[in-house]
């Protein structure tokens, strides 16, 4: 028999495509209600294995970016000996200039390092009870660009310290570069964390799908039979799945605000020590904690297709008759 | 409408075949198909639905050939036909009125026109004053009746039918065979499966009888 396709009696295609995406996101939301205790314990699974990467990267990432600049820190002070004559500090500030790895370098007579130091620390009324300027010859050294990793600025320390005169090398701030690669471990280990929850992830979603299906395997062999199309059947399972993602991805922004909060007193006792003010910021920072979410549902977008794929169109010979 | 020519389908193992079979039924017809069990009732239908594919030989349905169709193809097929189960198979958390809608929903009827002919086809049952319950709270009968106005309500060319009758009592098993007849009477093909050969009789119209997977009679 001929159907009426009459515009009045049927949507038109585009306000059809709408309504059943729409349908779909509503009917996918009631199926988590439909079985809140289950679902909930699969939120709250899935939230922790997303706030723990979450939680290193986010924690790496904002050190990092506390940290003086890369420049700064590796400047290198290197303290002659006493008695040394103008000319010997020249040739030894060319001998310097030579080397590779050298951007600049300038001297600083002792007299100079006395009056930056009075900028400092208004000590100059002990200094003058001194008999002599007690300050070193100083020769500031910045590293060039190219010179990028500890080892190298190890070595030409070492260099400099055998050259004649020279008493001893102080790398400004030793210890930024050694948290710097513990940031750096820190970021390996979010990695390694992260792609080791996300393989968990995708195995939880795709579990949580697969039950969902088996549960539902009537309801699906209803709307095969009576000639759903594979899009129509398969879109409210994809959007349970994204459901899941977002109140995953939601209580993962929680779960880590919390541990940020939890963590940032300790964390900024730590970090005083070595001069860094902490910035609340890297705990409650937008961008990763919106990542998170947006990592959260594309993961479970994922693991949704994985399940349904094999399951719901395996085979057509399910027996009804 | 429908024809099969020269079709096998066995089972490994098993029986419910059909060996050789050939039979035509044409637009607007009414038919009966019936036999013991495991003699291919369900595999007949089966193969129309497209659930099932031939071993050998082919299913032609308007015409056109079904018995290779890419799983892709198969649901706006299926559209157009109506199917009635044995087990109703209903939505269990839907309203009768949304399971008997659900066709329409599926081909994009307004849902306001949905509800209009899901209801007129719950009255075509008698079960119109239900509407509002849930599946599991009607008799089996009552069930199966929903799943026939399922079956109807998107007015589809062909009505597939496997016992409809089976859990109906005899008075209302004749009244259900009335709502078939009078979709038969504007032109629907229709096809059931029964044991009831009283009601086969009564009834008076063509009968296909199969025996171990072969058409033993089609008259």
């Amino acid at each position: 028999m001929a159907k009426q396709q009459s515009d009045s009696l049927y949507y038109p295609p585009m306000t059809f495509f709408f309504l059943g995406h729409f349908r779909a996101l509503i009917y996918g939301f009631g199926q988590l209600w439909r079985r809140p205790a289950g679902n909930l314990m699969t939120i709250f699974v899935l939230a922790i294995a997303l706030a723990l990467p979450g939680c290193f990267f986010s924690f790496a990432h904002g050190i990092k970016q506390m940290l003086p600049p890369w420049q700064k820190a590796a400047d290198m002070t290197v303290y002659l000996k006493d008695g040394q004559s103008a000319d010997a500090i020249n040739q030894l500030q060319k001998t310097i200039n030579h080397m590779q790895g050298i951007a600049s370098t300038k001297v600083i007579s002792p007299s100079q390092g006395l009056q930056e130091l009075n900028k400092e620390f208004p000590i100059a009324d002990i200094v003058k009870q001194l008999p002599s300027n007690p300050l070193p010859t100083v020769i500031a050294i910045s590293p060039s660009q190219l010179t990028n990793n500890l080892q190298q600025l190890q070595n030409l320390n070492q260099q400099i310290a055998q050259l004649p005169g020279v008493d001893t090398v102080q790398m400004a701030y030793q210890w930024v570069q050694q948290v710097m690669h513990l940031t750096k471990v820190l970021s390996r280990v979010a990695i390694i964390v992260g792609v080791i929850f996300a393989l968990a992830i995708l195995l939880m979603i795709s579990n949580t799908i697969r039950l969902t299906l088996q549960k539902d395997k009537q309801d699906i062999q209803v709307f095969r039979f009576l000639g759903a199309s594979r899009a129509t059947i398969l879109r409210p399972l994809l959007y349970q799945g994204l459901w899941l993602g977002i109140f995953a991805g939601v209580l993962a922004m929680i779960i880590m605000v919390m541990i940020g909060l939890l963590m940032i007193h300790p964390l900024n006792d730590l970090l005083q020590t070595f001069q860094i003010q902490l910035h609340a910021a890297i705990f409650f920072n937008g961008c990763t904690l919106f990542g998170v979410l947006l990592v959260s549902i594309i993961l479970s977008w994922i693991g949704t297709r994985l399940s349904v794929q094999r399951a719901v169109f395996g085979s057509e010979n399910d027996c009804v008759f | 409408m429908i024809r099969f020519q020269n079709v096998t389908k066995s089972f490994e193992g098993s029986q419910g075949g059909l060996s050789q079979v050939s039979l035509h039924i044409r637009p607007g017809e009414m038919v009966f198909v019936t036999g013991h069990s495991g003699a291919g009732k369900s595999t007949l239908f089966k193969l129309i639905a497209m659930m099932e594919k031939p071993t050998r030989g082919e299913v032609f349905l308007n015409g056109s050939d079904i018995s290779d169709l890419r799983s892709s193809q198969i649901p706006s097929v299926r559209r157009q036909m109506g199917l009635v189960f044995q087990n109703p198979h209903l939505l269990n958390h839907r309203t009768v009125l949304d399971n008997v809608a659900l066709p329409l929903y599926l081909d994009g009827v307004r849902i306001e026109e949905a509800h209009k002919r899901a209801n007129a086809a719950l009255d075509k049952v008698g079960l119109h004053h239900k509407k509002n319950q849930m599946p599991l709270t009607l008799s089996t009968g009552e069930q199966q009746r929903v799943g026939i106005a399922r079956a109807v309500v998107s007015r589809p060319a062909i009505i597939l039918a496997d016992e409809p009758t089976g859990n109906v009592d005899p008075e209302m098993s004749l009244e259900m065979m009335r709502v078939f007849e009078n979709f038969n009477a504007i032109g629907t093909t229709i096809l059931i499966a029964t044991h009831d050969l009283g009601l086969v009789r009564q009834l008076g119209h063509r009968v296909i009888t199969l025996d171990h997977g072969r058409v033993v009679s089609h008259g």
